[in-house]
């Protein structure tokens, strides 16, 4: 499918932008993508995240003045360049990369290679509400709205995947699991 | 070979693993790749160090590698090289653009060019294994090797539930990015490509072209990746991957099959008048060249054209690039001028074919 924007080069973008409670969905390419958004990231992949970034800026917002204890990164440097600052950054920001992470993987859980030395204690000390977040083994009501928030991303069903991702925060913000 | 031997070959010779060209599927598929994403645990990625911290890391990632594989590696520093020396790494996909960019910033290359391991690039470190033709399992089975290897010495940073961690969140987990190399002159041809990578793109796998992320695809050649790499084992990213491939490679081979019944003067007369071209051409742009090459290496697949073989085009291929020839020539080249300079080296290739 060609971008429907330039009509030049391939669509590999879906793009969804809510303006007025009226959603305007596009196929964009990847450089139509990032000029709609106004975003100079020269990041490759970042605007497969744009579906999700709405809620990130607003997280944005809120997160402005927390900082990562070891590299100083804030939430907006990381917006801004797409970067992470070091492995800490990860607890710092858990709750703000969580959905972002979500919507890249459709999952949050490793199933891959562990290193031989495992020095996670060490290194990464995750508050316990944040540890909870990250995991799905058993399947409480919010990870089974995770759960479905993954199949609807897969089948490009963004709408209804913003549904349950607003419910799962409203979840998050009654303090539920 | 003595050590400033190997850093003069990994430099100037056009020849390196992946433009070896025998292997597995080796009619379609030119070469295949691991990477493995790894960052050292309390230590600000390299975006947010510090110069001395940066070299410090490309010491220690030396210090691991030369301990644990006696004198098989060989660390170049950035600062060390020239920047037509980088580009030259580059063009051997041994380095990526952005590491040549970088002087904080070092790749420890295996004798046989079949490991690179980048330093402070995006991460840490990016371990790459190179393979020709279809061989993403060998490849990983090297990577993991060579990732055990440097864990013994370096503490990577690891998160119980979110694997491995990296600056960017695209390559959390695994850290893994598979990708291979694929020529499909004629399903480009018939344009089955865009329906077929449509499809791809929903698996979540990426079509690019040959010069990284943002390049354009060039001389029907393609390279295809994984995306995801949370939430899947190593084996399991690889094997979808090798699924996808697979399938590519049939319906090409079928594509290929279909047309020498229909079309097969037309094809002969596309692939000897590249050869002629190519024999005698003055002037030729880098995207003529591929676009030749193609033509050639179908000519090739198909036995039209015996005398070639796939490690002499994928080495023509690199020494075609701007930076090859400029060291050939010994002098920085306009663009109008290495058009000149790469249809004289190709001349001279074609030549040895005559002997």
């Amino acid at each position: 499918m060609l971008c429907d924007k330039c009509k030049e080069r391939p669509a590999t973008v879906y793009f969804v932008q809510t303006i007025n409670n009226k959603s305007v969905k596009q196929h964009l390419c990847q450089e139509c993508a990032n000029k709609a958004m106004g975003l100079q990231l020269g990041l490759g992949n970042f605007s497969d995240w744009l579906p999700l970034f709405a809620s990130s800026q607003e997280s944005v917002s809120l997160q402005e003045e927390k900082s990562c204890p070891l590299c100083h990164t804030t939430y907006a440097d990381f917006a801004k360049s797409g970067k992470l600052g070091c492995s800490q950054c990860y607890t710092t920001f858990a709750k703000e990369l969580s959905p972002l992470l979500y919507r890249l993987h459709a999952t949050t859980e490793h199933r891959g290679k562990k290193p031989n030395v495992v020095q996670t204690a060490k290194t990464l000390q995750v508050p316990s509400q944040n540890e909870a977040q990250l995991q799905t083994k058993k399947l409480s009501p919010k990870e089974k709205l995770q759960k479905d928030l993954a199949e609807m991303v897969a089948q490009e069903r963004y709408e209804e995947a913003a549904i349950i991702r607003d419910k799962i925060k409203e979840m998050e913000k009654a303090g539920g699991e | 070979m003595s050590e400033s031997d190997y850093k003069e070959s990994f430099i100037n010779s056009p020849s390196t693993k992946w433009t070896e060209g025998y292997g597995k599927d080796s009619d379609i598929i030119i070469s295949s790749r691991i990477r493995l994403a790894r960052n050292l645990a309390e230590t600000p990625f390299p975006q947010n160090s510090k110069p001395e911290a940066a070299k410090k890391i490309i010491q220690k990632v030396d210090e691991a590698l030369s301990q644990s594989a006696k004198k098989q590696y060989e660390m170049l520093y950035m600062e060390d090289l020239q920047e037509l020396e980088r580009d030259m790494l580059v063009e051997k996909h041994l380095i990526s653009p952005a590491l040549a960019k970088k002087n904080t910033a070092g790749v420890s290359i295996r004798n046989d060019e079949g490991v690179a391991v980048m330093v402070n690039e995006e991460d840490h470190l990016r371990i790459q294994c190179f393979m020709p033709a279809l061989q993403l399992e060998e490849a990983w089975n090297l990577a993991n090797k060579v990732d055990n290897l440097l864990a013994e010495k370096l503490n990577f940073a690891y998160h119980e539930h979110l694997g491995y961690l990296t600056a960017c969140p695209t390559n959390t987990g695994t850290g893994l990015r598979a990708s291979v190399m694929l020529h499909l002159p004629l399903l480009t041809l018939s344009q089955e490509i865009k329906g077929i990578f449509a499809k791809v793109g929903k698996l979540g796998l990426a079509v690019r072209g040959i010069y990284g992320e943002e390049s354009e695809i060039v001389g029907n050649l393609y390279q295809i990746s994984n995306q995801v790499t949370l939430g899947l084992s190593e084996e399991e990213i690889i094997s979808n991957l090798s699924d996808v491939v697979g399938q590519i490679i049939a319906l090409e081979r079928k594509a290929r099959e279909n047309m020498e019944k229909q079309y097969s003067r037309t094809i002969y007369d596309k692939v000897w008048r590249s050869y002629g071209i190519m024999h005698y051409a003055q002037s030729m742009s880098s995207v003529e060249m591929l676009s030749q090459i193609s033509y050639l290496r179908l000519g090739m697949d198909m036995g039209i054209l015996p005398n070639l073989s796939a490690r002499f085009l994928n080495e023509m291929m690199v020494l075609g690039q701007p930076a090859f020839l400029q060291k050939q020539s010994g002098k920085p080249l306009l663009p109008e001028e290495r058009d000149w300079e790469r249809a004289s080296m190709i001349r001279k290739k074609m030549q040895e074919l005559e002997r």
